[in-house]
């Protein structure tokens, strides 16, 4: 079990896998203000080429903050990487009743992988776009949910690059514990429509974040 | 605007600060060289070139390579041949390579994805009821045979190869991935000297014309590649059949034209280690075929490096030097 335990935290640090959560509603970070979280995961990835499939596990620390009434940006450690992302909200459903909000979220990130007998010493670079539709259910619960897609790029010292495109989608429900504390439970899942970053296949993951208002 | 800055910085600092340097296309080879080179339009598949410091810098040189078993890279067939795996020992394989004069050349096979580093061949297998050989890139049809044409085009336009003096060596998925290059490249190999590994590609019907001189090694309590045919084995097991050593050597004695009976003779046993080891050679070959059994034996190089734990790969025999043993019959093979 530690063995299995030790290869997943290494497959997770050492895969250059892109970070694919969200952990956010359609609502922005208020302006000027900072929202800080901490959130992990576990998943699968499957390579149907090659015809494998392994467990994967992330870990992140995000900080955000509110630019104007209706963006923030953002920035994640994530055990795969870095990454620079924002919200972009295009509607808000203020106080309507059963009403959605919609949002973009742009993410950039990407590592630098070390040589070792997991990875070649390597670039990783990836973009990524979720859009974020929003409902409040209640006072404490939020739904967002949202189509996904990503480009990622591969550049190993060994010469050459590799390329992927990714679709996907994710669903998340933020619950307010208090008026700073918000936990935010999600699955999401992508699968690679062309090229082979970071595999000829597909992913899952389920993950829980915590954050709170700074 | 901020977020094309910070991605830019984010790209700036990991490649320039952090060192980074894709590999450049090698040019102007010396003597005593020891490169890593990119393989021409292929994509993060490097090789390794080690040049004899002895070469005059121009006579045509005899090329071995050297292939990594199945979940390794290049820098894994290097240290596999090493004892405890230190690869500034002058008792590795290329060391004694380039000290007789030979280049060394240890290309990479194709990366598992997304564990680009574990790495694998397509040596065969994969129909019926043989296993495919091995891992991603067999099941992803990689041609490797392709591959290592562009590899051998670039070795030629960096060095004069001496054509007659092409040899093969590998352990495990090296060893059969050495099985097929000489099955398809007939014309190319003078000898191949598996360590192993045994010839899977013409067990699952591909097609071998025989010609080249075999040196086969393989223990006999190999618990990855079992020493017979068996569907045991393997780090992943999946219940198919990989073939066994007397198997696939009395093949290739039949390609090159042997007789069908073989003298058997003891090596010096010189180390209590538990293993000793047997020289099974065939007659009348227009091609030498020999067999190194070695009783006790595991997968692993003899005398090389104890990668993993004896209850995981078995015992690496200390009676004899694998690398010498290869090297000595490269040595007297030419096409």
């Amino acid at each position: 079990m530690r063995s299995l335990a030790s290869f997943i935290a290494g497959a997770a640090l050492l895969g250059a896998c892109p970070s694919t959560s969200v952990y956010r509603s359609a609502t922005p970070v208020s302006e000027g203000h900072w929202r800080a979280s901490a959130a992990s995961s576990l998943g699968a990835m499957n390579d149907r080429e090659q015809g494998s499939a392994f467990p994967t596990a992330d870990l992140e620390l995000a900080v955000r903050r509110g630019m104007s009434a209706n963006s923030d940006l953002g920035a994640k450690l994530h055990s795969s990487g870095v990454e620079l992302n924002g919200t972009w909200r295009l509607r808000d459903a203020g106080g309507e009743e059963g009403g959605w909000s919609f949002a973009l979220a742009p993410a950039l990130g990407g590592v630098r992988v070390q040589e070792s007998a997991l990875s070649p010493d390597a670039i990783d670079l990836f973009a990524q776009l979720h859009g974020v539709a929003s409902k409040e259910l209640s006072k404490r619960w939020t739904l967002s949910m949202g189509p996904s897609t990503g480009l990622g790029v591969y550049w190993p010292v060994t010469g050459g690059s590799e390329r992927g495109l990714w679709l996907g989608a994710f669903i998340n429900g933020e619950f307010r514990l208090s008026s700073r504390w918000h936990m935010i439970p999600e699955f999401g899942f992508y699968r690679v429509v062309a090229g082979q970053v970071p595999v000829r296949g597909g992913a899952m993951r389920m993950g829980l974040a915590f954050s709170r208002e700074l | 605007m901020r977020r094309h800055i910070s991605a830019a910085i984010l790209v700036l600092s990991m490649a320039g600060g952090c060192g980074f340097a894709p590999y450049s296309r090698c040019e102007n080879v010396a003597a005593g060289d020891s490169l890593s080179c990119p393989t021409p339009g292929v994509s993060d598949r490097a090789f390794d070139l080690v040049v004899p410091t002895s070469w005059d810098g121009q006579t045509p040189l005899p090329l071995i390579y050297a292939f990594h078993g199945g979940g390794g890279r290049r820098s894994a067939a290097e240290s596999l041949t090493c004892p405890d795996g230190d690869t500034s020992d002058p008792a590795c394989l290329a060391a004694k390579a380039i000290d007789r004069g030979y280049v060394l050349v240890r290309p990479d096979g194709t990366g598992s994805r997304p564990f680009r580093n574990l790495r694998t061949w397509n040596a065969g297998g994969g129909r019926g009821e043989w296993s495919c050989v091995s891992a991603g890139a067999c099941r992803a049809h990689v041609d490797d045979m392709a591959y290592l044409d562009i590899v051998h085009e670039e070795l030629n336009r960096l060095l004069p190869i001496d054509p007659d003096r092409v040899f093969a060596t590998g352990i495990s998925n090296g060893g059969a991935i050495s099985h097929r290059l000489a099955c398809e490249r007939s014309e190319r190999m003078a000898a191949i000297a598996p360590v192993a590994g045994e010839n899977q590609f013409a067990a699952a019907g591909g097609a071998c014309p025989g010609g080249v001189a075999l040196l086969q090694l393989h223990g006999t309590e190999d618990p990855i590649w079992e020493y017979e045919t068996s569907t045991a084995g393997g780090v992943i097991p999946d219940d198919k059949l990989k073939v066994g050593a007397e198997e696939s050597t009395a093949a290739w004695a039949q390609r090159n034209g042997c007789d069908a009976t073989f003298t058997e003779s003891a090596l010096p046993d010189p180390i209590d280690d538990g293993t000793s080891a047997f020289r099974i050679r065939y007659e009348n070959c227009s091609s030498p075929v020999e067999l190194i059994r070695i009783e006790g034996g595991g997968h692993t190089w003899p005398q090389g490096d104890p990668y993993l734990s004896t209850s995981k790969v078995g015992r690496v025999s200390q009676d004899f030097d694998g690398d010498d043993l290869i090297l000595d019959f490269f040595d007297a093979q030419s096409r």
